[in-house]
């Protein structure tokens, strides 16, 4: 085996043509077998490749940066769009003389908009913007309607003849539908979208602009037929409506006419959901091999289920009255066919089955779900709220104020919101499955790097205590893997929240809710800012509560309200300026905390575009953007779980070599007493011999005296001898017995101690509730001053009765200590304690 | 310039007139871009990684050009951008009407290998100067390493090799992280 330097030489002498013709043979032949040297020989050329495409980019940034071709020959490219675009739009379309025009051809108000923005003027839907929209154009058949994912996330469902003319009639044609997703602070701030309706403060769920043309004339929604949009969000706030953008008299967008949102309920293919308990399907994984199967497959974990009889799923001799959970026949029931067309097939319910799997009473719950399919879901839900228990009522409120409807609400979307769903819920597995290897290959990288620690690690040779003393065989990797992977969230889209929408009308519009905590007093911070132009509009941002509103200038300064009641949010409080000359732009940006800054100073500086959305990118928000990246969040999530992971091999790698060198130990302390026993008979034997002899030698002595000091000194060779045996271990360690001459005595005896564990025992209430009881060993150490010291348990039952033994055992008196050749020594016990239901 | 002259200097290493050339390009390629869904960043991008392509393919001696210079250049930009809309799942069709038709097969991009190379990139930033400049001399510049040692005041050729295999290993390293993180 090579070392990767020498793999990187090789390979660099290779690719160099540095070898000579056998040595390339052999290297060749290597490539083939090796695998980390084809990886090495990857790397060095991506590296070599590397090199190159950094000196030729950065010389091309440079010839980018060295001319203006982007902007001045910009302008006349537009210029040959926009003529290009009126001659596709007279002639016929087979006559383009112009490239690009074939696929997407720009209307003739698209063309105005392109050529005011060449010139630093922006607007879109009437409204003056800062910078230029981010405009995602989507090309479809308005007879079909289409499914559209924003970058951002936005998704918008467009169904068959959803288009009408000026008059109301159903237009048929080509449909360029353009979005524009505002669902970050930069484009709320880029696009100048403050959060105002008639005066009052809104808080934002996140903002977008729709238009569509058929065949390049503009067209408005049917009011039949009307779009649903969803908007993704990191977690939904009560309150939120959705509200339509209008330009008032002052060139100002406001918020009007607030409509409730509506979230229809997706039909999922029955075998795609997941009904039974969490955790079920790696429970049976891990007990893999069973009988004649060797994997897991979904049939072989669905019966075994299924097999399971409802009222023994706790057994024990007083337990067949009590029922948790779900019956698995019911379960197996509602997975037939007969239900595919209710709201028992969409990922909402599998979450509320999730749930009811742990609720005392969750069949009768799963019953009236049953009972009430043509109902809304959400009249069963809060009918469940009432009736579950406490622990669970929260939950489902939680689904109650979701206020779901019925599966049959949503006809015209369904098929493609079923469909879009479908692909993201295969997605998530997908993903799941890759991240699950990702893990195991981690684990595996982590286990041999920690298994290289250990080795190099040599037990220091005293005062570390006693060893510890390994606790259950060490866990395999697989099974701690599956956990792991079970720990993820489900792979279902109904956990990543939107608010959603039937929606009416073209133009921008805004998730909203009114802003109420300015209600509750406020306070105030000054702001004075420096080097400001005649036309700067400032405003004012409050993170995680996203409003975003105007400020006014008084006596030259600006005076910013922020909500008395403390919140969360007003550690995120930034203040923007900016002003706009023809292509120049006037920026500042500040961060404050209005509790403990009453007055703030900025000052404005000349800024291009690219700046400011950098300035902005570096604002930190915690809103929308998640359904293409629903993985940011838990990403952080399954990197803690996996550095818990790395942690806990590590640390049982630790426990077992521990165990390892105990169990050494051990053998050389049995080997040692063995020693010490034959030197103690040998002893022995000569005792008696002299003793018989002087007996006989001196008949006049009554008592014998022994020779200690020869006996003595052939002890300490023996000893001596002993520790040659162990060199690298940490004798000083083991600074403990459990097995001495003379044993350290409970005051009272034996009797007396299993008399006061019993006395001084109290059954934990819980436990005893839960019907849980069984023995939990205790160990602890008679210390040679006779105190009771680390106390421990070896097998315990659960963490109540656990703690409970430890408790009682650490009442224990002080003992008289165990003696070893008349030296008092520290000795381990372990005792029983033993918790019993009558 | 001739497209015969272009390559011969970008083969003699002096990629710079080349660029200036082929750079005049670009507004076509951008508005190409942008009436296919992109913005003009997404453009630039795009170019800059065609017009890399492209001086990488032309260096190889075995390349044969069949087309203009400028029509190649057109073809891997329309490949590039394809790559681009395949990856964010767009519904946009790329449809360059007298365009080169040019597939991953024909450039060799493999998208493995396309995305260690990004990491190596950014590895690069992230080495010792002195690394840098020894990877630059020996594969940009096509320096020997005997003149390497010189310039850059190695006691021998040998000790200038050796460190460059701990330079190379080194940036190896790093880019590992970056997949592990990435993968």
């Amino acid at each position: 085996m090579r070392t990767p330097l020498e793999n990187i030489e090789r390979a660099e002498q290779y690719l160099n043509n540095e070898m000579t013709a056998p040595e390339r043979q052999v290297f060749e032949t290597e490539l083939t077998t090796d695998a980390t040297l084809r990886e090495t020989l990857a790397q060095v050329k991506a590296l070599r490749s590397a090199v190159i495409r950094k000196e030729l980019r950065s010389k091309i940034e440079s010839q980018a940066g060295g001319n203006n071709w982007g902007k001045g020959l910009g302008l006349g490219l537009f210029l040959l769009l926009l003529f290009g675009g009126i001659a596709w739009y007279f002639l016929s379309p087979t006559e383009t003389a112009v490239v690009a025009e074939e696929e997407a051809p720009l209307s003739v108000t698209d063309s105005i908009e392109q050529a005011q923005w060449a010139e630093g003027k922006f607007e879109l839907g009437g409204h003056k913007l800062w910078a230029k929209p981010d405009i995602q154009r989507f090309g479809f058949a308005s007879s079909k309607g289409a499914t559209i994912e924003g970058k951002d996330g936005i998704l918008v469902i467009v169904p068959s003849n959803a288009f009408v003319d000026s008059s109301g009639k159903v237009v048929s044609g080509k449909v360029e539908f353009k979005l524009v997703e505002a669902l970050g602070i930069e484009q709320m701030v880029l696009y100048r979208l403050q959060t105002m309706s008639n005066g009052s403060i809104l808080e934002s769920g996140g903002m977008f602009y729709i238009e569509a043309q058929v065949d390049g004339t503009p067209v408005k929604i049917n009011p039949a037929r009307p779009l649903y949009i969803e908007v993704p969000t990191v977690e939904k706030k009560p309150g939120m409506m959705a509200f339509t953008g209008k330009v008032d008299a002052e060139g100002k967008l406001n918020w009007e006419n607030p409509r409730p949102l509506k979230k229809y309920l997706v039909k999922m293919p029955l075998g795609d959901l997941e009904f039974l308990p969490p955790g079920f399907a790696n429970e049976v994984e891990g007990n893999m091999p069973f009988l004649t199967y060797k994997k897991a497959t979904e049939a072989v974990t669905d019966s075994l289920y299924y097999a399971l009889e409802f009222a023994s799923i706790r057994g024990g001799e007083r337990l067949d009255q009590v029922q948790c959970g779900i019956d698995p026949t019911s379960v197996e029931t509602i997975k037939k066919p007969t239900y595919a067309n209710t709201f028992i097939a969409t990922e909402e319910f599998e979450q509320r089955i999730q749930v009811l799997h742990k609720a005392g009473n969750g069949e009768e719950l799963l019953q009236h779900y049953v009972h009430n399919l043509g109902k809304d879901l959400s009249i069963s839900d809060s009918v469940v709220a009432r009736a579950v228990q406490a622990d669970l009522k929260a939950q489902f409120q939680a689904f109650a104020k979701e206020k779901l409807t019925n599966i049959k609400d949503a006809d015209i979307y369904q098929k493609r919101l079923s469909d879009f769903y479908q692909n993201k819920r295969k997605e998530l597995k997908h993903y799941h499955q890759a991240m699950a290897d990702k893990l195991a290959a981690m684990n595996a990288t982590e286990l041999r790097k920690a298994q290289a620690e250990l080795n190099n690690v040599r037990m220091p040779k005293s005062n570390t205590g006693p060893l510890t003393r390994v606790v259950g065989p060490v866990q395999a990797i697989s099974p701690m893997i599956t956990s792991l992977v079970a720990s993820m969230p489900s792979p279902s889209a109904a956990t990543s929240p939107v608010y959603a929408t039937p929606w009416y009308d073209m133009g921008w519009a805004n998730i909203d809710a009114y802003f109420k905590l300015l209600e509750q007093g406020t306070i105030e911070v000054t702001i004075a800012i420096a080097n400001k132009p005649d036309n700067t509009s400032v405003t004012q941002w409050l993170g995680d509560i996203n409003t975003y509103t105007d400020l006014r200038n008084q006596d030259g300064k600006y005076v910013a309200f922020f909500p008395a009641k403390a919140s969360t949010a007003n550690e995120q409080t930034h203040t923007f300026a900016i002003a706009q000359t023809g292509e120049d732009y006037s920026w500042s940006m500040t961060r404050f905390n209005p509790r403990t800054q009453k007055d703030v100073e900025m000052a404005m500086a000349t800024a291009s575009i690219s700046d400011i959305q950098s300035d902005l990118k570096g604002v930190d928000m915690d809103f929308g953007r998640l359904r293409k990246n629903h993985w940011w969040k838990e990403s952080q999530a399954r990197q803690a779980v996996a550095n818990q992971l790395i942690a806990k091999r590590v640390e049982e790698e630790r426990v077992k070599k521990q165990a390892e060198i105990q169990a050494k130990y051990e053998a050389a302390l049995l080997n040692k007493k063995e020693k010490y026993d034959a030197v103690v008979r040998k002893q022995q034997e000569i005792q008696n011999m002299i003793g018989a002899l002087r007996a006989i030698a001196f008949p006049c002595l009554e008592s014998v005296v022994t020779d200690d000091v020869a006996i003595e000194v052939e002890v300490q060779v023996v000893d001596a001898e002993i520790r040659d045996i162990l060199p690298d271990e940490p004798v000083g360690a083991l600074d403990f017995y459990t097995i001495v001459e003379d044993m350290p005595q409970f005051p009272g005896g034996d009797a007396a101690l299993m008399k006061f564990i019993t006395n001084n025992t109290r059954y934990p209430q819980t436990a005893m509730d839960n019907n849980i009881s069984g023995v939990v060993y205790v160990s602890y150490i008679v210390g040679a001053d006779g105190r009771i010291g680390n106390v421990r348990v070896v097998r315990g039952v659960n963490a109540e009765l656990n703690a409970e033994a430890v408790r009682v055992v650490k009442l224990l008196p002080r003992c008289t200590p165990g003696r070893q050749r008349g030296q008092a020594v520290p000795v381990q016990f372990t005792i029983p304690v033993k918790f019993r239901l009558d | 310039m001739k497209d015969e002259e272009i390559i011969r200097q970008v083969r003699s290493g002096k990629p710079d007139a080349a660029i200036k050339v082929l750079y005049r390009e670009f507004p076509k390629v951008c508005g190409l871009i942008i009436a296919s869904g992109g913005d003009e960043a997404e453009a630039r991008a795009t170019f800059h990684d065609a017009l890399i392509l492209v001086m990488e393919k032309v260096q190889d001696p075995t390349f044969v050009l069949t087309c203009k210079l400028t029509t190649y250049l057109f073809g891997v930009n329309r490949l590039l951008w394809k790559n681009k809309l395949r990856k964010l799942n767009s519904i946009h069709e790329v449809e360059w009407s007298d365009t080169l038709i040019l597939t991953n097969d024909d450039l060799g991009i493999d998208e493995n290998q396309e995305s260690l190379i990004a990491a190596m990139e950014l590895v690069l930033m992230r080495i010792s100067d002195r690394c840098r400049e020894m990877l630059q001399r020996f594969y940009f510049k096509s320096e020997s390493m005997a003149a390497i040692a010189t310039a850059m005041g190695f006691t021998s050729v040998n000790s200038a090799k050796t460190q460059k295999y701990k330079c190379m290993e080194h940036a190896i390293r790093l880019a590992s992280d970056i997949n592990l993180q990435n993968a």
